[in-house]
């Protein structure tokens, strides 16, 4: 047992994951202050960061900011293509490992300790949708509408308000209250999963060689197939049925959670390994048996 | 500019000044994604957010000079991402206007006073006293940055930035 590796030898990715959001979280805390005390090289939110040489734009806010103006800066190019490229090798972990809001979203999720749903099969078209909805009236108004409603924007910018204007703006804090509305109000996370057009836009940025969740057939116990609810996953995935743009951010959490020991059934490889299995097939099993595979 | 722009910018949006650089109005809203990187590397605080009453522009920068004027430091333009605001010289700076009023400015009521002549970054020629030594704004120079604004002892302020683009 290490801090790295758990009891069964499996390395703690959640452990890490927690540690990547509450960097995250404090680095965006303390970076207003160092701004306030003259540090200016590192500047900026989620929505767009500079970091000295390197500046970065968030894909999403970007393309909203092109559309609704008809025009773009150098900067918002160049600045998009780093987080272009961490999405296209890693997918989207954006959500997972860097957002704010995603963390606390699944401390509300963990709170309310909500029952695992079936992934209901308009999940994609909503996340077309919105992503499409987004876009659309961005260019209609003239306004980018992405960077208005952006969670990982919103939540960074609210520390450098307190520190720079003396207080958060109610604008920011109505806009975040609505969000936990709908977080609370909506399906298990909902926002996260389809509405929210800056993780839509990442999930879509894939190629067949992004990192993703892979399974062993030779030792992935075949009872576990089509289990009703998944809780172990925030996103009610199953990694068996991942499809290209099931959404899922690669947390890591089922890996940690598949039973067995230190070589799990279940991997993170570089593009799809495990073959395709005909999920009708398969045998439904009820979520007991879910429970039961939870340690 | 369609009616759903034209509506939205009007009827939700007030009359705001912008930090120095600022595209035209309809553009600055286009393209500013509010990123916050204008607010933080302000030396002096003057680039606040828009409120919620500005409708989808909130989160926008603005400057409110009766309480923190631009010092025209021409820093901000330059951290911009989106090109909302474009690096300028300080004399091409077009945030606005000043317009003097009348009825209240001490001059015009017989009190001698060129706070707002002492303070302009260019003074002499944005703004100068005339033959009665009252202050008379020349639109040409002026450049809005609204340092008047802040030093005008009348309450309420005797001059005002008035955004032109």
């Amino acid at each position: 047992m290490s801090f790295v590796r758990d009891e069964r030898g499996r390395i703690r990715w959640t452990r890490f994951r927690r540690l990547s959001q509450l960097f995250f979280v404090s680095f965006f805390i303390v970076l207003p202050f160092a701004n306030r005390h003259g540090i200016v090289e590192v500047l900026g939110t989620l929505a767009s960061l500079d970091l000295g040489p390197v500046s970065l734009v968030d894909p999403a806010v970007g393309v909203s900011s092109l559309l609704a103006g008809g025009m773009f800066t150098v900067t918002i190019l160049t600045g998009m293509i780093l987080p272009v490229l961490l999405a296209l090798a890693l997918g989207p972990v954006f959500c997972s490992w860097v957002c704010p809001w995603g963390l606390l979203s699944e401390m509300v999720d963990g709170l309310l300790r909500r029952q695992p749903q079936r992934i209901p099969g308009w999940l994609g078209r909503i996340r077309w949708g919105s992503l499409a909805v987004f876009l659309g009236l961005s260019a209609i108004l003239g306004l980018p509408l992405v960077a208005t409603l952006s969670a990982p924007r919103l939540t960074t910018v609210l520390p450098l308000e307190i520190i720079f204007l003396g207080g958060a703006s109610i604008g920011t804090l109505s806009l975040l209250a609505g969000l936990l509305v709908a977080e609370l109000a909506l399906p298990r996370r909902l926002w996260c999963r389809a509405l929210c057009p800056v993780g839509a836009l990442l999930v879509y940025l894939r190629t067949p060689w992004t990192l993703r969740v892979n399974w062993r057939s030779d030792t992935c116990d075949p009872r576990i197939e089509r289990v009703k609810g998944r809780r172990f996953c925030v996103w009610n995935l199953c990694p068996r049925f991942l499809e290209s743009y099931s959404g899922c951010t690669n947390c890591g959490a089922c890996i940690e959670a598949c039973p067995g020991g230190p070589e799990p059934s279940l991997y993170f490889a570089f593009g799809q390994r495990s073959p395709e299995i005909d999920a009708a097939s398969l045998p439904v099993i009820d979520s007991a048996v879910d429970r039961g595979i939870r340690k | 500019m369609s009616w759903t722009r034209r509506s939205l910018l009007t009827v939700f949006f007030p009359e705001v000044l912008r930090p120095p650089g600022a595209r035209r109005e309809e553009e600055f809203l286009a393209l500013c994604i509010k990123c916050g990187r204008c607010t933080a590397s302000c030396p002096y605080q003057s680039i606040r957010q828009a409120g919620w009453t500005s409708g989808l522009a909130v989160g926008t920068p603005v400057i409110y000079p009766r309480e923190i004027p631009c010092y025209v430091c021409m820093i901000c333009p330059d951290v911009c991402p989106s090109g909302a605001l474009e690096p300028v010289e300080k004399p091409d700076v077009d945030m606005g206007e000043a317009v003097v009023d009348t009825e209240t400015c001490f001059p015009f009521l017989g009190i001698l006073c060129r706070a707002c002549i002492d303070i302009c970054p260019f003074q002499g020629t944005a703004i100068f006293q005339n033959l009665d030594l009252e202050p008379v704004v020349d639109t040409e120079f002026c450049i809005g940055c609204g340092l008047c604004v802040k030093a005008c002892p009348a309450e309420p302020e005797a001059i005002r930035v008035i955004r032109t683009r």
